[in-house]
């Protein structure tokens, strides 16, 4: 206790010490000349008169400065005072290299950057909890199949598990969509969520003006209220307090405005308007609806899933065929929302440290060059007694210098690279990430930093301090053989990871490169679209929408430079869509028949070049009145009627639109196309006429417009000719290329970023070769003289400064192909038709390393010759 | 916790000092007085010695001080033992008799 008091005292006096180093000093002063005045005093008593008594007392009192000095030493130096002396001499000592400083500082600054710029995607997409109270208590329900997989919810099973629940404290069902939002400022295609009454609740999100759904409304008979996003209310509400007299016309129902949630709300992802609604289809084979619940208090996860997929599994004993869900699957929310994204982040996250890897190891390598050229000044530092310790420190305290300056310059890239990411790339990253550099993020990238100076400090301090004797004599290479071995190694260390990331950005170079490749079955050039909402609360009946085509089209082929103009409720590639089980001639069994259901007009196969493959199209005579005609894909012709025509086959989906009885006869298979992503493998299609059935386009349709010039020229005339048609329905102009493109966004950021990281490797690993070799070069200036003056020739010298190089290079391509086949496995469910261990690319990426690693050691190779003997021998 | 080894003569200073200040808390000149006169006038502690002492015995944590008032009613600084400081004296308490016994011996033997 008391050696605790007594050691919180010093280390108070040590504060004092530093801080108040003036105030110490005056004491001093003041105890010095209180002591002389009781000599003096003491003379005095002695007898002695007053004037010889001082001068005595002065005489024997020697030197008040040095007294002081040795007092203040006495004190001894703080911890932080002799920090900042070392931060003094290492600032110097950088100044006096500024090449070597700006190289280093660069390099973390690159290297920290981009890491922290991962870090802070990493974190907002996986680490960071969702924005909710006690997040961890959210989670997701989904139907769980006969074969495991999980589907969504049917209304029907959703409320019968609401109702009887223990384990959940409140569960929502909710689904989004684009749709049309008439009663604000003007008709808007927007994000809307369709939610049951306890959404927010289950959530605990509140309202940032008005309220959210209030007791009794969103029930079956009550009030049905809308609450919109920050945004929405802003652009589209006038942003004034009177939103609550607006009411919103969604999807055929009306919802006053009660509220406006806060900015960051923003669940599901992209929308801007929340409305509730109940779900009267009996059906539990309507697998419409998200649902997420709250744990009641108490209630662990594992309770949950025993309890929640009890209920569902009675439920399926209890309808028997009429339901396909066999139990339920429950899932932490977070770890739902974040489960696509994780792993290629997590390689890009492995990626990115291997990076800062490379980089570290580079430093780490012309650490211990500039050291050896330092050691003449440590022998003498040595010699004037500063110990092994002190010197080590002192390398050290120069390292982190420059790291946490590489820190701090890396935390701006940062901040720039994740505003890039966020603003370029939004599609690469999950809806609900809240990406930004924070303070997590800066402290992650201090710690990194700390990290990376300690790095490349320590074993270069340790072995440039290790055996200073000699140094200050000779000051030449004495022991610089070994040294030159430990960089060697550090080289072949480089050399291997960037092998083992080029591998990893070649294999996802070419899986991109064969998808792109992929013909998706249907022409994409030239091909405009046009996301078409008709307001579901306007176009409330079979002919009204029908008409809305009927007039829209031929507008549309009029327009000069357009070729074809078709339609159809969903593009490939694009999103939303619905499928369908149906009978088969005259059968009453739907189940085991499953098809996408798809609404188009006579010239959408036409206008996107998918030839017909078996009987005909849709022509005119398609007309309402007409008997039903469905076109098929081949892969539904080949799924349900293998080995036989389909044609003359006749289908019935039995909940899809008002035509439930009416039986569709098959009159032509067409060819397939991808149309749920490049790497996707056709899915069977149904195609019906939008003459006959078209109730389905008011969940989406999209008008494709064929032109002989770039899409976008015809944009702002597809867009009049929309309005000119009914300016109550919004339209939203893309091009299929588009499309395309997006539909690879994701694999394209993982790649692209990737082959970045890769890149920079290469160069740092070329860097640290040509370091490495230039300094040897040096070093051996005079060897290579004495041979050349003893006739080697230029030839000779370049290869052996080449077999230096592939001696530290070759074993680090062999350790890094074997890394990498380790390592690409990590990569498999990124890649498309690519062997995690494709030999083509691993000897591609091996040989292009080996290329550039020969010639960042040619320069310094041929500098080698150019050599004069006779001045190289002078040299020394 | 071990103090580090103390220079023998360094040391010796120290030890006076804190065996001064095992009496009563003092002053600087009280502490070089008092070894004066104890000594009979042998010991004459420079202030030169006596304070850069005062301060790493300070600094060690074996003495503390404070600002008083001296008997003359001057503005001093009072040195005052503390626990630790009593350990470390006690060890060089025997520290020196085992030093002054080893040297006698050997004086002893050198006379005869």
């Amino acid at each position: 206790m008391a050696t605790l008091i007594e050691t919180g005292r010093r280390l108070l006096r040590r504060a004092r010490a530093l801080t108040s180093r003036a105030r110490l000093d005056r004491e001093l002063d003041e105890e010095l000349r209180s002591h002389l005045e009781m000599e003096v005093e003491y003379n005095v008593r002695q007898g002695l008169p007053p004037d010889e008594a001082r001068a005595r007392a002065v005489r024997e009192f020697g030197g008040v400065a040095r007294v002081r000095e040795e007092a203040r030493e006495a004190r001894g130096l703080g911890p932080l005072e002799e920090l900042g002396r070392d931060a003094r001499i290492a600032a110097r000592s950088l100044r006096r290299s500024p090449a070597y400083t700006a190289v280093a500082v660069l390099t973390l600054a690159l290297g920290i950057g981009i890491t922290a710029a991962v870090f802070s995607v990493v974190d907002g997409v996986l680490l960071r909890p969702l924005p909710y109270p006690a997040p961890e208590r959210l989670v997701e329900l989904k139907e769980r199949n006969a074969d495991g997989s999980g589907t969504d919810f049917a209304g029907a099973n959703f409320y019968d598990v609401r109702a009887t629940s223990r384990t959940l404290a409140r569960v929502a069902a909710y689904g989004g969509e684009l749709t049309t939002v008439l009663g604000a400022d003007e008709a808007l295609r927007t994000g809307v969520a369709y939610i049951t009454r306890d959404f927010f609740e289950v959530l605990g999100a509140p309202a940032a003006r008005g309220r959210t759904v209030a007791p009794g409304e969103g029930t079956a008979g009550g009030p049905q209220v809308a609450v919109v996003s920050q945004r929405f209310w802003e652009r589209a509400l006038g942003g004034t307090p009177d939103y609550s007299q607006r009411t919103l016309r969604v999807s055929g129902g009306a919802f006053p405005v009660v509220g406006v949630m806060p900015p960051e709300f923003n669940y599901p992802a992209g929308t801007d308007v929340w409305v509730t609604g109940v779900d009267e289809n009996p059906s539990r084979t309507a697998h419409n609806w998200s649902v997420i619940g709250r744990l009641a208090p108490g209630a662990t996860l594992g309770q949950a899933r025993t309890e929640l997929d009890g209920i569902v599994r009675r439920l399926k004993a209890q309808y028997g065929e009429e339901m396909d869900a066999e139990g339920v699957i429950v899932t932490g929310l977070h770890e739902h929302l974040s489960k696509a994204a994780r792993p290629a982040l997590l390689v890009l996250l492995g990626a990115v440290g291997l990076v800062l890897l490379v980089a570290c190891v580079n430093l780490a390598s012309a650490n211990l060059a500039r050291g050896e050229t330092r050691q003449r000044e440590l022998a003498v530092r040595s010699a004037l007694g500063a110990g092994r310790g002190r010197l080590i420190r002192q390398l050290l305290v120069e390292n982190l210098l420059v790291s946490l300056a590489g820190g701090a310059l890396g935390v701006a890239l940062a901040v720039a690279l994740t505003k890039l990411v966020v603003t370029r790339w939004p599609s690469a990253l999950p809806g609900f990430a809240d990406v930004r550099v924070d303070g997590r993020v800066v402290a992650f990238a201090a710690l990194a930093s700390f990290l990376t100076g300690l790095l490349i400090g320590v074993a270069p301090a340790w072995q440039v301090t290790g055996d200073l004797r000699g140094a200050i004599g000779g000051g030449s290479a004495t022991s610089s053989r070994g040294r030159l071995r430990t960089r060697g190694v550090l080289i072949g260390a480089e050399v291997a990871l960037a092998l083992a990331l080029l591998a990893g950005a070649g294999l996802l170079v070419k899986s991109l490169r064969t998808l792109l490749d992929v013909r998706p079955g249907f022409r994409t050039e030239r091909v405009l679209t046009a996301d078409v909402a008709l307001p579901a609360a306007l176009y409330d009946d079979t002919l009204k929408i029908a008409s809305f085509f009927d007039r829209l089209l031929p507008e549309l082929r009029a327009i000069p430079g357009v070729e074809r103009a078709g339609l159809i409720n969903r593009v490939p590639l694009g999103e939303g869509g619905m499928n369908t089980g149906f009978m088969v001639d005259g059968g009453d069994d739907w189940r085991g028949h499953d098809a996408d259901y798809r609404i188009v007009d006579s010239s959408y196969f036409g206008t996107l070049g998918i030839p017909v493959v078996q009987g005909r199209g849709f022509t005119a005579a398609d007309r309402a009145g007409a008997p039903h005609a469905v076109v098929i894909n081949r892969a539904m012709a080949k799924r349900y009627w293998p080995g036989q025509s389909a044609l003359g086959h006749r289908i019935r989906p039995p909940g899809m639109d008002r035509h439930q009885k009416e039986w569709l006869t098959i009159v032509g298979v067409v060819a397939d196309v991808r149309g749920d992503g490049l790497d996707e493998a056709p899915e069977p299609q149904m195609f019906v006429h939008y003459a006959q059935r078209p109730e389905r386009l008011t969940n989406g349709a999209t008008v494709l417009v064929r032109g002989t010039t770039p899409p976008d020229l015809l944009a702002a005339a597809v867009r009049a000719r929309a309005r000119a048609v009914d300016a109550n329905v919004p339209v939203e102009l893309s091009s299929l290329e588009a499309l395309v493109a997006n539909s690879v966004a994701e694999r394209r950021f993982a790649t692209t970023v990737l082959s970045a990281f890769a890149l920079l490797a290469l160069f740092l690993a070329a860097l640290g070769v040509y370091g490495v070799l230039a300094y040897s070069v040096a070093q051996r200036q005079r060897e290579i003289g004495v041979r050349m003056a003893l006739g080697a020739n230029r030839g000779t010298v370049q290869a052996m400064v080449l077999r230096d190089a592939m001696r530290a290079v070759l074993p680090g391509v062999v350790v890094g192909l074997v890394g990498s086949l380790a390592l690409t496995r990590l990569l498999r469910g990124m890649l498309y038709e690519v062997s995690a261990t494709d030999p083509a690319t691993l000897a591609a990426v091996s040989a292009l390393l080996i290329l550039v690693a020969l010639f960042a050691s040619w320069l310094p190779a041929r500098r080698a010759t150019r050599v004069d003997p006779l001045i190289a021998i002078r040299a020394e | 916790m071990t103090a580090p080894p103390v220079d023998r003569i360094q040391g010796t200073l120290d030890m006076l000092i804190l065996k001064t200040l095992a009496h009563q808390p003092m002053h600087g000149w009280g502490i070089s007085h008092h070894i004066r006169q104890h000594s009979r006038d042998v010991l004459q502690v420079n202030q030169g010695a006596l304070y850069p002492a005062l301060h790493r015995l300070e600094e060690r944590g074996w003495v503390r001080a404070e600002w008083g008032v001296s008997d003359s009613n001057r503005r001093a600084r009072f040195y005052t033992l503390t626990a630790q400081g009593k350990k470390q004296l006690a060890r060089e308490t025997a520290g020196w008799l085992e030093f002054i016994r080893a040297v006698h011996a050997v004086m002893q033997l050198a006379t005869v």
